[in-house]
Formats: structure tokens, sequence, C-alpha cells
């Protein structure tokens, strides 16, 4: 945060015409209200106006750096008692041995300061308050605008992020390319082109629903990975094997909607896509005292080399347990020489 | 026409027969469900037209185009992808994006014939082809290299220095060393510039493999791999190499 009266000019010149006024004003009671003579009671006002002119100018660091908010209510009060008890001590005496420091000993003067000192404490002490109140306001106005912008920000960040998954869901290369095959079974197997319409459809369909219930149970979530893992068995009918193995007490429990998609994807991704070999693609649910696991393993050809983009969907997938769950433990990958695993645990 | 279908799924490649089935002057002579088998078919077989899918295993298309030894005319065939697709618009390359229709695949094939009838036009395409795809592939996450019969694949992040020689270079990794055909400004705007430095006329080096650097002769410095060895730095190569090491 900049200082809030040094950052502009025209800041400035406004806060000196402040303390000028109060400077005038100063001399005038003086002027009306003591013995004490023209040059003297001039430079009795412009000394103390210049000297607290200065004084919360610096003052502004000190409160900056003291947050109200990191402070309890006691310690506050207290920093605050303390500050302006020193502060108004050092005004008054700096200014009383400046003046004699300049003149030298004066009988007049000296009467003068000693039957007006608790006079200038309280002009003192409503100065500190006025000036206190000010910054905290102005502290606190900032804040607050920055807490806008930061919602702000923040709030569009959340929109990023839900286009981002909503991009991810709808998997361009995954459609068109399930398009493309399809249009091919158009003119040699209507039949099954029609079921695969269906199940694109439905998987599609699926993907959205996901933006209005976070949890669904693990045999409609099953259902939705078994169906892109049929979209994708048209494309790549003689180098993909399924094999399932799902315990029935598993079925009605929830889990979190789409959570099974990025790791099925990953398993695609990096064993189907990037093998010449057939690839199997293992599905198994299993109950285990408070947990469900889920385990989902490919094996991948060795000799295919990494290509760019991995392990971002999976990341997604453990963000998303520790989100729901609070535990970061709930996902595990087991990488063995042609084979990869991930585990899912689900607590219920 | 003789004509090879490149694709990694079957259906796909299907569609690319039944639409030929309208032109009776192209012959499909072969298929190929991966980079390698492609590559393979098209210097056993010379086709004159190659259908050819970008994303497959092991090796994607514009590899391919890079270790084939005719220039056969290409058309590729893509679902989707970003980079790739930007450049398709940018040059005169014919693409089929898929899914594709009937009338899309006619015009294709249409180009295909005029240059095809001319022998000028069809040189000057091929080499264009070549220039396209390597240009398409953005930064390169590994290299395809042909030695001998087999083909080698080195992930860029083994490399660990580029050694020119006339109008190949050396690709050096800890264990081996490969020759390919491929020009140093290429292989330093593609590589991934945060760990590739062009740090002499005729050395490009990963960063990760640097062990020491010593001064060799006034204005000259010298780098020790992990790898036991050494690579010249120029004075404007030693800049650059302060600027990215911080030292």
């Amino acid at each position: 945060m900049n200082h809030p009266i040094l950052d502009k000019y025209w800041k400035i010149i406004i806060y000196l015409s402040v303390w000028l006024l109060f400077s005038y004003i100063y001399f005038w009671f003086v002027q009306n209200n003591s013995q004490l003579e023209f040059d003297l009671a001039l430079l009795d006002s412009f000394l103390t106006s210049f000297m607290q002119a200065s004084i919360y100018i610096g003052i502004w660091y000190v409160i900056k750096y003291n947050r109200i908010e990191e402070k309890t209510s006691p310690n506050l009060i207290i920093s605050v008692i303390l500050l302006g008890f020193t502060l108004i001590f050092f005004w008054v005496f700096i200014v009383h041995f400046s003046i004699i420091l300049l003149i030298g000993k004066n009988t007049i003067y000296n009467d003068y300061f000693w039957s007006n000192i608790w006079n200038k404490a309280l002009i003192g002490l409503v100065i500190y308050l006025f000036m206190l109140l000010f910054y905290y306001l102005l502290i606190y106005y900032q804040n607050f605008k920055e807490n806008v912008i930061r919602k702000n920000q923040l709030s569009l960040k959340l929109q990023e992020q839900e286009l981002a998954n909503l991009k991810a869901q709808i998997n361009p290369h995954f459609l068109f390319n399930s398009l493309n095959s399809i249009s091919y079974l158009i003119y040699s197997d209507a039949e099954n082109a029609h079921k695969a319409i269906v199940k694109l459809s439905d998987y599609f369909r699926y993907s959205l629903s996901s933006t209005k219930h976070q949890f669904i149970t693990l045999e409609q979530e099953l259902e939705n990975t078994f169906r892109y893992l049929e979209i994708e068995k048209i494309r790549f009918e003689d180098k993909m094997k399924i094999k399932t193995q799902i315990e029935k007490e598993c079925k009605k429990i929830q889990v979190p909607i789409l959570i099974l998609q990025p790791i099925i994807e990953n398993a695609i991704k990096h064993g189907v896509y990037e093998s010449t070999e057939l690839v199997t693609i293992y599905v198994k649910a299993t109950k285990f005292d408070d947990y469900i696991i889920i385990s989902i393993k490919n094996n991948f050809d060795i000799d295919a080399k990494k290509q760019k983009g991995t392990g971002l969907g999976l990341e997604n997938v453990k963000q998303r347990l520790e989100l729901l769950y609070k535990r970061n433990d709930l996902l595990r990958i087991t990488k063995e020489q042609d084979s990869f695993t991930v585990e899912l645990f689900i607590p219920f | 026409m003789k004509a090879i279908i490149i694709d990694d799924e079957a259906p796909a490649r299907n569609l690319i027969k039944t639409f030929l089935l309208d032109y009776p002057e192209i012959e499909i002579i072969g298929e190929a469900a991966d980079g390698f088998s492609g590559v393979k078919l098209i210097n056993n077989l010379h086709p004159d037209l190659v259908f050819l899918d970008i994303k497959m295993p092991k090796l994607n298309g514009f590899e391919l185009l890079e270790l084939i030894e005719n220039k056969p005319l290409i058309i590729f065939s893509t679902a989707f992808d970003d980079f790739a697709i930007q450049a398709f618009e940018k040059n005169a390359i014919d693409y089929l994006l898929k899914p594709f229709s009937k009338e899309r695949f006619r015009k294709s094939i249409e180009k295909v014939r005029e240059k095809w009838n001319s022998t000028h036009t069809k040189n000057q395409y091929a080499e264009e082809i070549i220039e396209f795809s390597k240009n398409a592939q953005g930064t390169l996450n590994r290299i395809a290299i042909k030695q001998n019969s087999k083909i080698v694949i080195v992930p860029s992040d083994e490399i660990t220095h580029i050694e020119a020689q006339d109008d190949y270079v050396f690709i050096h990794t800890e264990k081996n060393r490969y020759l390919k055909h491929e020009r140093m400004k290429y292989l330093e705007a593609h590589l991934d510039s945060s760990v590739f430095l062009r740090v002499h006329r005729s050395y490009i080096v990963n960063i990760n493999f640097i062990d020491k650097i010593e001064l060799y002769e006034k204005d000259s410095y010298q780098l020790t791999l992990t790898s036991k060895n050494t690579v010249k730095v120029s004075k404007s190569g030693y800049k650059l190499l302060k600027a990215k090491l911080g030292i």
C-alpha cells in the first residue's frame, strides 16, 4: 500500500494547507489568550503544526504494519494508548526545547508553556485521535476495495475452472473420432451405428449432468465407464479387451460423479492409443472395511516412448478427493514394468 | 494411382476404403495401423498417395514423413489437433477433418489428381509437405531417427547434446550417438528452449547434463558433460549459458 498522502502532489498540498490552517487558528488563539509576543506566538504555532505534520506522515507506517485484524483488542488498545502517550509527550517537549534553543531563556515563554501544557496535550490528543481514525478508516476502505477485487478475481478463476472442466468432459478428440467411426458403421452396419449413437448420447448426457449433482451410485458411475469403453472399442476393436469384477454390495454406494472418467481415459490414452499390441483393461471394485476399493489397471506397450500430457487427469482426481474427503491418501498409483494400476479408496 | 491408408483405427481406414469405391482409378495397395509399419509399407511399396492420420502409436504422422525415402502425395486426416489445424489452414496441404463428408473427400481427391498430373507441382508439393510437417509439430518431445533398417525414437530429455556435421547432426545420448539428416537451426527452434541451448555454431546442449564449465581459450569456453563428452562454447554462447544458469 502506498502512502495515502505522499503518493500524489495534490494530496501533499492539501495536507500542508490543513496544517497551515491549524497553525493559523492556533496562532490566533495564542495571541488572544496569552501575553506571548507576536513572533514567539508565530514560532510556537508554526513549530507545533510543522512537527505534527511530519510526525503523522511517519505514523502511517506504524499503523499500517500494526494490522488491526491481526491483533486482539486488549493488545490493540494498549498499543494505541502507548503510541498516543509517547507521541504527545515527545511532540510537546520537542517543540518546547526547540523554542528554548532558538530564543534562549525567556520567562514569559516559560510561564506560558507551563501554564498551557495540559491544553497542549489535550489538543495533541484530539489531533492524535482524529488522525488515528482517519488512517484506520483509510485502511478499512482499501481492504474493502481489495476484497471486492479479490472476490471478482476468484469468481473469474472459478468460472475458468468450470469451463476447463466442461471442455475436458466433452473431450473433442474422443468425440470427433467416435463420430468418424460411427460414420463408417452407417455404411457397413446400420444397427450397430444406431447403438453407438445412443451410447455416445448417453455418455455426454451423463457428463453434462455432473454439474447438477456431486455424488452418484457406483453402479451408475460404472455404467458410464463401460459406455465409454464400449465406444472406444468400436474404434480399437482388435486392440483392446475389457475385464470386470464388481462386487455386488459395492454397487449402491455413493461415489463422486465422473471420478472414474479421468482414470479410465488415462488408461486408454497411455495403454491403447500408444500401443500396437492388445491392451487389457481391468476394472475391479471390492469392499474393504469402510472403503470401497476401485482399481483400474491397464498393461501398456513398453516400447512406446513417453508422449506429453501425463498425469494431469490423475492430479485432478487427487485434488477432487482431497476437497471432498479432506484426505490425501485415497488415490494410489502403481507403475510396474508393463502395467499401470490406479486404486481409489472411497470411504462410506 | 496407388494408395496406402495409415490410421490406427480400423473403422477410420474402412471409411476411406468405402469412399474410395467411387474412384476405381485409385487402387489401395496397403494399410497400416501405426507409424512404424507405415514407414515400412511406404518404403517397400512406393505408393503415389498416402492417407495419413496424425495421432498414432509409436510414431506420429509427422514423424513418419521424416523417415520415408520417396515422397508420395499426402492427405492428412485428423480429428482434432489445435496446433496442426492452425498450420493446415495456412498451407496448401490438404487435410480431412474427421468426420468428413463424401463431398469434402471428393474435393481432396480432385486436388490430389491435379497435382499428380503435373510432375512439377508434384515435386514441389512433396517438398512443401515435408517442410510443413516439421513445423506443424511444435515443440519436439522426441526425435525419430532411421538407423539402417531400424527406427529409433529418442526422447528429447535423454539427449545430452547435438553436434553439427555438414548437412547432418550427431544426436548424443548418455550411451549412444545417432546420425540424422537435419539442420541445427531447425532443432534449435523446435527443441524445448528451457533446457536446450545453442552454445556454439556447431553445438546445442541440454543444460541438465552439464557437469563443468571451464575457460578454454581467451573468449571461449568448454563444457564437460556428465557423459564425459566435451562441448565448445562461443562467446555469445557463454552469454546465453550465463543468463540461463544464473551465474
